[in-house]
């Protein structure tokens, strides 16, 4: 048997937040760890996220893995909005993190979050 | 069966076909090889797959073994969508009371 990862059941959640923060701001709290463990943990059935992409301070992909599970993926895609804030689109796709191959560069390497 | 189970389950083509032949109605496994160009074992491996999943059900009616699909099969899909539904807008809750907290 096969294992296709090309879609599959296409799940996917994506969501817009405005947030009262430049972009370069908004990057350092999803990517410096201190500050993303801060809002992130404790992630749900033990998932681990691993820095696929990272384009500052506008794109950043995770490749997000829950136990043994096929890895989704997790976009964050960050522009300046016209108040000086940063409109947010956060975007989680089931089962897509294993179509994308991790990027050495900017790679922080395994970020192991306990749940 | 649990979430990473259905969606394994799910994630090969012909499984996918498979169960979205039962999902029209109740077939044996002669019947569920029509259109699909696959042996009968690797049909049976396929069914027993979905069936470990917790996709589907199977019951014996004579000579034959019928499958339908399981009423709660989908169930954990659902939970996912649940799961991260709560999971992401409390966090980027988090993450606005955090960027107040934060120097420039």
């Amino acid at each position: 048997m096969t294992d296709a990862a090309d879609g599959a059941t296409e799940q996917s959640l994506a969501y817009d937040y405005e947030l009262d923060a430049p972009p370069e701001k908004v990057w350092r709290a999803l990517t410096v760890p201190a500050f993303r463990d801060h809002w992130l943990q404790p992630a749900p059935a033990g998932a681990v996220a691993e820095v696929v992409e990272a384009v500052p301070p506008s794109r950043l992909k995770w490749s997000w893995r829950e136990a043994d599970a096929p890895a989704d993926l997790v976009t964050f895609t960050l522009r300046p909005s016209r108040t000086g804030g940063t409109l947010l689109r956060l975007v989680h796709e089931r089962g897509a993190g294993r179509a994308s191959t991790p990027v050495a560069a900017n790679s922080n390497g395994p970020l192991a979050m306990a749940a | 069966m649990n979430e990473s189970d259905v969606f394994r389950a799910l994630a090969d083509p012909t499984r996918r076909a498979v169960f979205e032949k039962l999902a029209a109605g109740s077939r044996n496994a002669t019947e569920l090889r029509v259109g699909l160009e696959i042996s009968q074992p690797a049909m049976s491996q396929h069914l027993a797959v979905l069936r470990q999943a917790g996709l589907i059900e199977e019951a014996r009616q004579g000579r034959y073994v019928n499958y339908s699909v399981s009423p709660q099969g989908l169930v954990p899909l659902q939970d996912w969508v649940v799961r991260y539904s709560r999971f992401w807008p409390d966090r980027i809750g988090k993450l606005q009371d955090l960027l107040k907290e934060m120097d420039q």
